[in-house]
């Protein structure tokens, strides 16, 4: 799984998904630590990446 | 006519009875009993609880094992990423491992064995692993459907894995078998059993005794992964031991066991997939399109965008709107959302696409709810119905292990 980019998605200034590119494709991956998208993503951040924030 | 009448018979080399008879009419036969004629029977029929799982259904605890589900498509082209082909089952890799091959639904399957398709593994380039390099076809199973294997005690019980694989002449050689189980700490425990392929079909049986980490470790239990029935087709040198028949927590693949990916002409098939509790390998347990389906729809959703399938969204502006679906049935997780084709909301008076590629969401496990924008012309506060631009496109939800 290679994660090129990625970034907060919020809803009334809290955070409810991360829209990250992933292995080439666009997703909204949920903050639930039981899916492995959101799993990889935080690997990709202890790595020393970061998720932008939200617009 | 002449009478017998006794309570034991006895042949003259056995130490005690053979049969014995009782006054309600009860016979016991005190060893194996075999019947050269047809069997008969009207009563009720108990069998011994070790026995039970093995002779109803729901015994296989994989899902998809023969190949019938394929949401995201019958053919797909893994590098150096692991991919979901068919439904449940993982083309995985570790180190990022070039597994260049492209994988295929086939109707190459065996006589009589109760598939109608089987998957297809071709080599594209020859890659040769090293160190930590991993190439692996795999299903995980969650640690609350496998609960019954009652590991962790001394009660544990013993498992059969079964499968069908053919390959061509230059993949010809051992592959490993490598089942493991994982704690609640995530500790992966394993056996490793290599085996053989040729080119012809041949049911491979592997008998998993209840030994070593199975009778003081449990699966965890939960929604993650408590179980992995993985084949190792690819294997670093780190990652190679001698093949064992004990839970352990070593290994990977056996020792010998060949590189799938030495030559570029290399093909394997696969089918047939069982893993049951017992000691005897029973015949595959054929279930329904439908039954699949929905066992799968637990871990993976593609939805086409036909009329109305997506759901209502409501505008909350000219240019953004707001849409909700329901899950069916719910998922393992909350799942990951993209689409492809075009969003369309319509009125039914008017249609309107937007030009977006993705939305944030709000995911829960039986319904969700995205917004985008880059929309024109919609009215604020209107509620539309939602489907795929010209009834193609697939809402993905994505909660597999």
């Amino acid at each position: 799984m290679i994660i090129t980019d990625a970034k907060y998605g919020a809803k009334l200034g809290t955070n409810t998904c991360i829209i990250a590119t992933i292995d080439g494709e666009e997703f909204s991956v949920p903050l639930d630590t039981d899916n492995r998208h959101y799993a990889e993503i935080l690997k990709w951040v202890s790595n020393g990446n970061t998720i932008k924030a939200a617009d | 006519m002449a009478k017998v009448i006794t309570t034991e018979l006895q042949h003259s080399g056995a130490s005690g009875a053979n049969v014995t008879l009782d006054s309600s009419k009860n016979v016991t036969c005190e060893n194996n009993l075999t019947v050269d004629g047809t069997t008969t029977l009207t009563g009720a029929v108990t069998l011994p609880a070790g026995t039970t799982p093995d002779t109803l259904s729901f015994r296989n605890k994989l899902h998809n094992p023969d190949f019938k589900v394929w949401q995201k498509g019958t053919t797909f082209s893994p590098t150096t990423s692991a991919i979901f082909s068919a439904d449940r089952w993982n083309n995985a890799n570790g180190s990022s491992f070039n597994q260049d091959t492209t994988v295929t639904r086939s109707t190459d399957v065996p006589t009589n064995a109760g598939s109608s398709y089987s998957i297809k593994i071709e080599a594209d380039a020859a890659v040769t692993p090293s160190g930590g390099d991993n190439m692996v076809f795999r299903q995980r199973l969650e640690g609350q459907d496998v609960q019954d294997f009652d590991f962790g005690g001394a009660n544990a019980k013993g498992l059969v894995a079964s499968f069908w694989c053919k390959c061509n002449s230059s993949a010809a050689g051992a592959y490993s078998f490598s089942p493991r189980f994982f704690d609640a700490s995530n500790n992966g425990y394993g056996q490793i059993h290599n085996f053989t392929p040729t080119t012809s079909w041949a049911r491979y049986t592997f008998v998993l005794p209840a030994n070593g980490k199975a009778l003081d470790t449990a699966i965890i239990n939960s929604n993650g992964e408590g179980f992995e029935f993985a084949i190792h087709l690819a294997t670093g040198s780190n990652d190679v031991v001698s093949a064992h028949s004990t839970w352990a927590s070593q290994g990977w693949a056996g020792t010998g066991s060949k590189n799938f990916m030495d030559d570029a002409a290399n093909e394997i098939y696969f089918t047939g997939f069982q893993l049951e509790t017992g000691s005897a390998v029973t015949d595959l347990e054929v279930r329904s399109y439908g039954d699949e389906l929905l066992r799968c729809q637990r871990y993976y959703q593609s939805i086409l965008g036909v009329m109305g399938s997506w759901g209502s969204a409501v505008a909350y502006s000219t240019t953004a709107a707001q849409g909700w679906s329901s899950i069916h049935p719910e998922m393992r997780a909350a799942p990951t959302f993209s689409w492809t084709g075009t969003i369309k909301v319509e009125d039914g008076g008017a249609g309107y696409t937007t030009s977006s590629t993705t939305a944030s969401t709000t995911m829960g496990t039986r319904g969700f709810s995205w917004w985008t924008g880059n929309f024109s012309g919609l009215t604020d506060n209107n509620v539309y119905y939602v489907y795929g631009n010209g009834n193609t496109g697939y809402f993905k939800l994505d909660a597999e292990l």
